[in-house]
């Protein structure tokens, strides 16, 4: 009662606003780690920052069970996920390495072609319609699609597998997603921009609950204790 | 190397339980004695274990709060732990060993439980949202709870049986052995009078912890749903026996679908339960 409950899923570098109070968060930055040679988080934390009214109030990097706490809000790291954008890729072309940026072509040296890197998906799958897709956003299937450009015009599109350097899917004209042959240069790394879901909670009721709480076992000792103290 | 004095511990268990039986069967008192003894060494080798799995497990990265009760073989053998002293306090109150007979095999099979555990017995990955000192406060005291739950199901088990055996024609000389059944039913009281505050800071305190790490105090989490279930069988108890004057029988089933009902919430509810899931997906 009185208070309210906010989900903010925001993107790295990018704000959001609260509807029930004049207060905009901005998530820095997001970082995640996880167990050796597993796809299990250890750990994840979001940078936030917190402005009221042009004025920064407060500024934390939250993670689970650590929250921020401003004016009787809680900030609360909730879930995460990568979107459909990148900072950076490298691939392995001809030998080399290159580094890619997001909507940014590159030239392949001693070749008339360039590489294009459009769109990531984190965990890419073909759906029923044949179109590339993404199962979920924490990563497990890594993948690039790549434009491969000749004068600027796009000759050939495919996915290139992070996990699965063996394998790519050629995008035909139909936009359809389809297998092709294992492909002679590798999607090394991505580094993919992520979204953290931060939960916000105004809960001015919360010293009353936990009153009541302790009220509550104090007066169930007292019920059954006192009882069998008389007996 | 923890490994090693789990398994002492687990010999020692087994032993002490084939003991307190083999007393329950033959009434030999040094039967008895032996039991008590080995299973005092059983929870030393077994304190040793837990000891030296946090010590390796800290050593790890993202493990600073890491505790012996993480994953689904820890859980079962500090379970296991945990039911033998609180069976050792009250057997140093009441001096029964006969007891023995009824409690050792629930450690026995929380020891067994472990050992089978689908997940292997390696230290888990700790997802974040067991880093907490929470998990050193809340999961504790929910297992004391508990344990003292399945020593109260191990006494109506004993009672039931008393009961029986006063009613048959023909009692074995195990009716002997075992106390009378004011005194029993008075045991399971007390056993339960004194978990039920500690299942109840135990359900504030996870309310508590929800708090800090979601945001939130109670979500009908099939765990949290299932722990109330528990609690509110146990307040029925303790009034139904307070005030409205049960005894015997009917207080004895009640304490045995209690433990039923806590072995529900600890096993089964994990299988539905994204929240505390860390059983059934052994902590990765």
């Amino acid at each position: 009662m009185f208070g309210f409950e906010e989900v903010l899923p925001i993107q790295e570098g990018k704000t959001a606003a609260l509807r029930n109070r004049p207060t905009q968060v901005t998530l820095n930055s997001f970082t995640i780690g996880y167990y050796n040679s597993s796809d299990t988080p250890s750990r994840y934390a979001s940078d936030l920052e917190v402005m009221e009214q042009g004025r920064l109030v407060g500024k934390k990097r939250i993670a689970v069970n650590d929250p921020l706490d401003i004016n009787n809000m809680r900030f609360y790291q909730g879930s995460w996920g990568m979107t459909q954008d990148f900072r950076s890729a490298r691939l392995l072309l001809a030998g080399r390495e290159m580094e890619l940026h997001q909507n940014e072509a590159v030239p392949v040296p001693g070749t008339p072609l360039a590489v294009r890197a459009n769109r990531f998906l984190p965990s890419f799958s073909v759906d029923a319609s044949g179109h590339a897709a993404t199962t979920d956003f924490e990563g497990k299937n890594p993948a690039l699609q790549i434009d491969f450009l000749e004068n600027g015009a796009t000759k050939a599109r495919v996915w290139l597998l992070k996990n699965q350097p063996n394998a790519a899917f050629k995008i035909g004209e139909d936009g359809q997603a389809r297998p092709a042959a294992p492909p002679p240069f590798h999607l090394l790394d991505v580094a993919p921009v992520f979204f953290s879901e931060i939960h916000v909670v105004y809960d001015p009721g919360a010293p009353l609950f936990w009153m009541s709480s302790v009220g509550l076992l104090i007066g169930l000792c007292l019920r059954f204790y006192l009882h069998q103290w008389r007996d | 190397m923890e490994l090693y004095f789990f398994w002492g511990a687990f010999a020692a268990y087994t032993v002490a339980m084939s003991l307190f039986i083999g007393y329950a069967i033959t009434r030999r008192e040094l039967l008895a004695q032996v039991a008590k003894k080995g299973l005092v060494f059983a929870v030393i080798c077994h304190g040793v274990s837990l000891i030296i799995r946090t010590t390796i497990a800290r050593a790890m990265p993202q493990h600073s709060w890491y505790v012996p009760w993480s994953n689904w073989f820890e859980s079962f053998s500090f379970f296991a732990a945990v039911i033998v002293v609180e069976y050792l306090i009250i057997q140093r109150k009441h001096e029964i060993p006969i007891l023995g007979a009824f409690v050792t095999p629930l450690a026995f099979i929380s020891m067994v439980v472990a050992i089978h555990s689908p997940f292997g017995t390696q230290i888990p990955n700790l997802p974040p949202a067991l880093q907490s000192y929470w998990m050193a406060i809340h999961v504790p005291v929910m297992f004391i709870s508990y344990a003292a739950f399945a020593n109260a199901f191990g006494i109506g088990i004993a009672y039931l049986l008393q009961e029986y055996q006063i009613k048959s024609r023909k009692p074995s000389h195990l009716m002997f052995r075992l106390p009378a059944l004011d005194d029993l039913d008075n045991m399971i009281y007390r056993v339960i009078w004194t978990a039920f505050p500690i299942l109840t800071l135990g359900v504030l305190l996870g309310a508590r912890w929800a708090y800090d790490a979601w945001g939130r105090y109670w979500g009908w989490d099939p765990k949290e749903t299932w722990a109330l279930v528990t609690w509110l069988t146990y307040l029925i108890y303790l009034q139904m026996r307070l005030i409205a004057g049960w005894r015997g029988r009917k207080t004895a089933y009640l304490s045995l679908l209690g433990f039923v009902v806590v072995i529900g919430t600890y096993i089964g509810v994990n299988y539905l339960s994204p929240l505390h899931a860390f059983l059934s997906n052994g902590g990765k």
